[in-house]
Formats: C-alpha cells, sequence, structure tokens
C-alpha cells in the first residue's frame, strides 16, 4: 500500500554495456542516408536505456525463476498472457462489493496480487518498484554500424533485397541506474536482491537481437540506500547520506 | 472609469460547469463578480488583520472593509477596502468584443462578412455575398465574429492506496488558453497599480488563471456623446412609427451584459402588450415611453455567495437576461428632459447586482447608425 510511508530503497550505479547494445528507436528514419535501424537516443543525441527496457526484462527473469517452483512460497503470473493474478472483472467484482471504500478495495487487490505484480505494478496496482531512464555518463560515444544479410536457403547465397543494416550502441558504453524500491516488505526484498545480483553478474540482456551477441549489461559501482522512518527526516531535509547506506545484497 | 487588459499568462475556467459527464467547460467571458472575487482574495490575502474565522458585525464572511481604522491607514490597499462596495466591475470580454446583438443576423457561410440589423432593415440577405442570413450568438468586433480560443486539459484522481487511477476520477476540463487578452472597464478606483498579477476563476492553485493587469487609459462615453447618438440614430430612421403611433424619439438599449430583472416575476402574461408592459417595468427608466420591439432571451442564473457563514454558499436561483440583448423604446418626451435618466441608465445599469457588471446597457449604440457595418 502507498497511502504511508514505510521505506525507501535506492540503487544508485553504473550499468556497463559488456556486449554491445542495440534498443531501435521504433521508426524509420525520412533520411535516407540514415541506418535501416537506428537506436534510441537521448536529446544530446547520446544513447539511453529507457527505464521499461530494463524493467521489463528484470520483470521478465523474476517470472520466469518463480514459476520454476524453486522459490518456495511465491507466486507468479504471467501478466501479459491474459492470465493475470487480478483480472478486470475481478475488480469490477470488488469494486460492487465494496462500492466507495477504496482502502478495502486496495487490500483485497494487494491481496489476490501474486509476488512479482506486487513489485512490478500491475493495471489495478502500482509498482513498488521505479526505474528511471538510463542515460549515458559518456562524453561521446560513437555509435557503430552492423550489416545483415538473409541467405537463401536454395542456393546457400544472399538472397536478393534481403539486405538490412542496424545501428548499434558500441560496448563499453556506461549508463546510470538510479532505482527506488517503495514501501518494500521482507518478499519484495528478496525479489530486488534477485534483479540486483543478476545485473552484477551480468546475466541481463537488454534490447533487440539478444540472441545474435548483443546487449549484455553489467551493474557496477553501486551504492544502495535505505531510508525508513529512523531516518525520514534527515532524507526529506538533506537527501541521501553515508550513514544511509544498505550493504545487504 | 479605467479601461484595463487582463492577459492571461496561464489558462483560464471560469464559471465551470458539467456539460456532459466529466466534461466540464468554462464560460467564454470573464464576468464582474469574478474579477471582483479574485481583487477580495488578493487582499485578503495580503490582510494581517483577517480571520477567516470570524465574520463582519452583519454576519458576513471574508468581507472586504476598514477592520481598524489606525492600522489600515498604513495599508497600501485602504483605498479599496473604503470604497469596494461601490467600485463597478464590467465584463471583460475576449480581445475587446461585444457580445453579438440579437437583433442582427450574419452571414451563414461566412463570419467575416459583416452583420446586417434587422431592427430597422427589412432586408435579410448578406450585405457582402448577398447569401442568407442567421441570427447568431458569440462575439463580434470589426465586422466580424470572434472565437475564443479554447483547449482541453485531461486529468484524472489517483487512488492514494494503489497509486492507479480511480475508477470515475478522470475528467477533462476546456479552458481559455493562455496568451489571450481581455477587455473591459473598472469604475470607482484609479488604484489598480496595486495589482500587478491576479489570479482569476477557478483552479487557481493547480495552474490555472494566472493573469497581468494592464491599465490602458479612461473610457466610456460622455453626455454630449449619447445625445448624438440619439440624434443621430432618428436621423436615420427617419420615419418613427410603430403600432399606430408617431414618435418623437426612438432610443435603443443595448445589452453589453446579462441583466437580472429588478421585478417580481409571478406575473400572468398572456399577450404582447402583456410582455411590453413587463418590459416596461424591467427598464424602470423614470419617463414616459412605449418598449416597441425586444430581441432577448432569458436563462436561469445561479451563483455562490462567498460571505455567507454555511456550508451551502448558493445563492437563490433568478431569471436573468442574457447578454447581446436589445429592445428599442419610443418616447414623445424632450430628450433634454430624459438625458439625465438615460445617461443614469448607461452610468450605473439596469436590474440588480449592477456593480458586478451585471446590466450594462449602451444607449443607441453604433451597430445600430449604419447597420453594422
Amino acid at each position: 500500500m502507498f497511502d504511508k510511508f514505510e521505506n525507501k530503497y535506492i540503487v544508485k550505479g553504473t550499468i556497463v554495456a559488456l556486449k554491445p547494445i542495440h534498443i531501435g528507436k521504433g521508426q524509420e528514419s525520412m533520411d535516407p542516408t540514415e541506418v535501416d535501424s537506428p537506436v534510441i537516443k537521448d536529446e544530446n543525441g547520446l544513447p539511453l536505456i529507457p527505464g521499461s527496457s530494463l524493467k521489463g526484462v528484470l520483470r521478465s527473469f523474476v517470472e520466469r525463476v518463480l514459476s520454476s517452483g524453486a522459490f518456495e512460497g511465491y507466486r507468479s503470473c504471467l501478466i501479459v498472457n491474459d492470465e493475470p493474478c487480478v483480472s478486470d472483472d475481478d475488480v469490477k467484482r470488488l469494486k460492487t462489493k465494496y462500492d466507495k471504500d477504496y482502502k478495502k478495495i486496495a487490500e483485497e487487490i494487494y491481496e489476490s496480487s501474486c509476488n512479482v505484480c506486487r513489485l512490478f505494478g500491475s493495471n489495478h496496482l502500482a509498482a513498488k518498484l521505479t526505474i528511471k531512464d538510463l542515460n549515458s555518463i559518456d562524453e561521446k560515444t560513437f555509435f557503430d554500424m552492423r550489416d545483415g544479410v538473409g541467405i537463401d536457403r536454395d542456393t546457400g547465397t544472399a538472397k536478393d533485397g534481403k539486405k538490412y543494416n542496424y545501428e548499434i550502441t558500441p560496448s563499453g558504453t556506461r549508463f546510470k541506474l538510479h532505482m527506488i524500491g517503495d514501501n518494500l516488505d521482507d518478499d519484495d526484498i528478496e525479489l530486488l536482491k534477485i534483479c540486483l545480483n543478476v545485473l552484477k553478474n551480468g546475466q541481463i540482456s537488454v534490447g533487440g537481437m539478444t540472441s545474435r551477441g548483443l546487449g549484455t549489461i553489467k551493474l557496477i559501482d553501486e551504492k544502495i540506500y535505505k531510508v525508513d522512518k529512523s531516518n525520514l527526516k534527515e532524507y526529506v531535509s538533506n537527501g541521501l547520506n553515508e550513514e544511509m547506506r544498505w550493504n545487504d545484497v | 472609469m479605467i479601461k484595463v487588459k487582463l492577459n492571461l499568462i496561464s489558462p483560464l475556467i471560469v464559471g465551470a460547469r458539467n456539460l456532459v459527464g466529466n466534461f466540464l467547460t468554462t464560460k467564454d467571458y470573464i464576468p464582474g463578480d469574478v474579477i471582483r472575487a479574485a481583487i477580495a482574495r488578493e487582499i485578503l490575502r495580503n490582510c494581517p488583520l483577517h480571520d477567516v474565522g470570524r465574520p463582519d458585525k452583519d454576519g458576513r464572511y471574508n468581507w472586504i472593509y476598514i477592520r481598524d481604522g489606525e492600522k489600515c491607514s498604513r495599508c497600501k490597499y485602504k483605498g479599496w477596502c473604503s470604497n469596494f462596495s461601490n467600485i463597478r466591475f464590467y465584463n471583460f470580454y475576449y480581445d475587446g468584443a461585444r457580445p453579438f446583438p440579437l437583433s442582427a443576423m450574419k452571414c451563414k457561410y461566412h463570419n467575416d462578412h459583416g452583420l446586417v440589423d434587422v431592427l430597422f432593415n427589412k432586408k435579410s440577405e448578406c450585405p457582402r455575398c448577398k447569401e442568407r442570413v442567421e441570427f447568431a450568438t458569440g462575439y463580434y468586433k470589426d465586422g466580424k465574429m470572434v472565437d475564443v480560443p479554447k483547449r482541453f486539459f485531461t486529468r484524472t484522481a489517483i487512488d492514494p492506496y494503489t497509486k492507479t487511477a480511480r475508477d470515475g476520477g478522470l475528467y477533462s476540463i476546456l479552458a481559455i488558453e493562455e496568451g489571450s487578452t481581455f477587455e473591459g472597464y473598472v469604475d470607482g478606483t484609479n488604484d489598480l497599480e496595486e495589482f500587478k498579477t491576479l489570479r482569476i476563476g477557478a483552479d487557481t492553485s493547480s495552474g490555472f488563471g494566472k493573469c497581468e493587469i494592464e491599465i490602458c487609459s479612461e473610457g466610456a462615453g460622455n453626455e454630449v456623446d449619447l445625445i448624438e447618438r440619439i440624434e443621430k440614430l432618428n436621423k436615420i430612421v427617419g420615419k418613427r412609427q410603430y403600432g399606430g403611433k408617431t414618435y418623437k424619439t426612438l432610443i435603443t438599449l443595448d445589452f453589453y451584459s446579462d441583466m437580472i430583472p429588478d421585478i417580481d416575476y409571478n406575473i400572468p402574461l398572456k399577450t404582447t402588450d402583456d410582455y411590453k408592459e413587463l418590459w416596461k417595468k424591467i427598464l424602470n427608466l423614470g419617463f414616459q415611453y412605449d418598449v416597441i420591439k425586444v430581441y432577448s432571451e432569458s436563462n436561469l442564473y445561479r451563483g455562490y455567495d462567498t460571505s455567507k457563514p454555511t456550508d451551502d454558499m448558493r445563492e437563490k436561483p433568478s431569471v436573468y437576461i442574457e447578454k447581446g440583448s436589445v429592445v428599442l423604446i419610443g418616447t414623445n418626451e424632450d430628450i433634454d428632459g430624459i438625458k439625465d435618466k438615460l445617461y443614469s441608465a448607461e452610468k450605473s445599469g439596469i436590474g440588480q447586482n449592477t456593480a458586478n457588471g451585471y446590466g450594462n446597457v449602451k444607449i443607441c449604440d453604433k451597430i445600430h447608425l449604419n447597420g453594422g457595418n
């Protein structure tokens, strides 16, 4: 629940690209000299990993891990496959049952939600975990371009008209990570730890063409802070300081 | 009387009404009482002696008056507080336009083809393209209809527990765009320089209604001007015969703002003559005259009175005559004998609540002097 402050976990660090990254802009440029598939860039022309790219990868990773049954007591749903833990019909029923008792409705939604939806959010419950867009901290980036071609299965040669190219953010590019967890309970913290560990171990890939060698990233130089009732006054007055560091991961 | 411009720095919502469901729209002009309320709020906000919970001696809350003779004598708003109820705030209209006169028709196909005043003119065709004409509402300036620019804002309420959009919490506001300018008059004070900016209308705490005040010049007509207008109108009309009577002088009254009649409505009405008699009572000009023609629409009005102590601050609903209404009267009295009364009507307004912009009337408006063009 979000109506009261319980705690806040803030993760700051650097994401470094172990392999080149391709997060496409999603539209072709009008410029005929530009590549077929350019990467998304910020207003300064530097590469950018949208928060949604990283959050989506982490969410689907956690969903798969929890669905395996290896973590006892944790629930996971497949929210994009029409099998959500809390459906639209469930919420309609709750709204009819409790009328305008919004707190009661929210409590029932929270109770019915799986661990993944509680942390990463759903249509009916906001996410506890927030990931900001990851801007590059490098001063300049030299984007690379790769060519690809489709191979004719009969002749084994290049198929006519199947030549394409795409832009990549080179490996070694560094991005600034800012991740926030609000009102996390013990279960949420365990999931946050999983996310941070796989990031630190370089087990996560973002963007497109990850099966073709791209996208592996790693978290380095991370600093994790925990704000709770004991240091909330200090946090809202002066911001984060070293005494708020949390080293439990 | 000072002519004042309000330059909108942020979008404006005035007298928002629910059109359908969750759709709110603004009025397209700023009533005088909204300006008065904005100035009153600014004065009270800066008044160290104002106690929200304490009424004045007549039980009115949020009232502007001299609270302490000695302390108030050092305040820059003392001129306002000593005279606030006597200051008249006129309605403010977009870009200095006027309400489209209900006695006029406009080209059906072109908004900029001027108008045909059918008060004296039986021809009903566009003066420029000779096409069909129609009655209209809205605003008119320099020979064309004026549109007030508006834009949408869509918002939603957030459930504090789930931080998602609250069910049924989505609503849209159609507000007047920032950058627009409204013009009007304030009568009875010269101290408007005290206010550089104001927050006007609704939702001022969430970014709406901020405007700059620009003082233009002394405005409005004088007595000589009024008599010239009457003489010019009668010269143009020529024949002054209506209903078998010949009148010495014809006079038109154009309502530049809504008017709340100061009469008892509980009168059975049957014939046109009954309505004309009712209009004589409404106008109450104080001399002998007949009501010849009336182009008018009426509506129900209900505002809020923030000086009331209860939670329900709504005023009693009352009938009001809509702005743009036009009345033609005929009299056999000498102009010299009635000019003071006509001047007084133009200066003070007709009906109730004239201090807040209601009942603003223009006698023999120039729109009738040349067919509107």
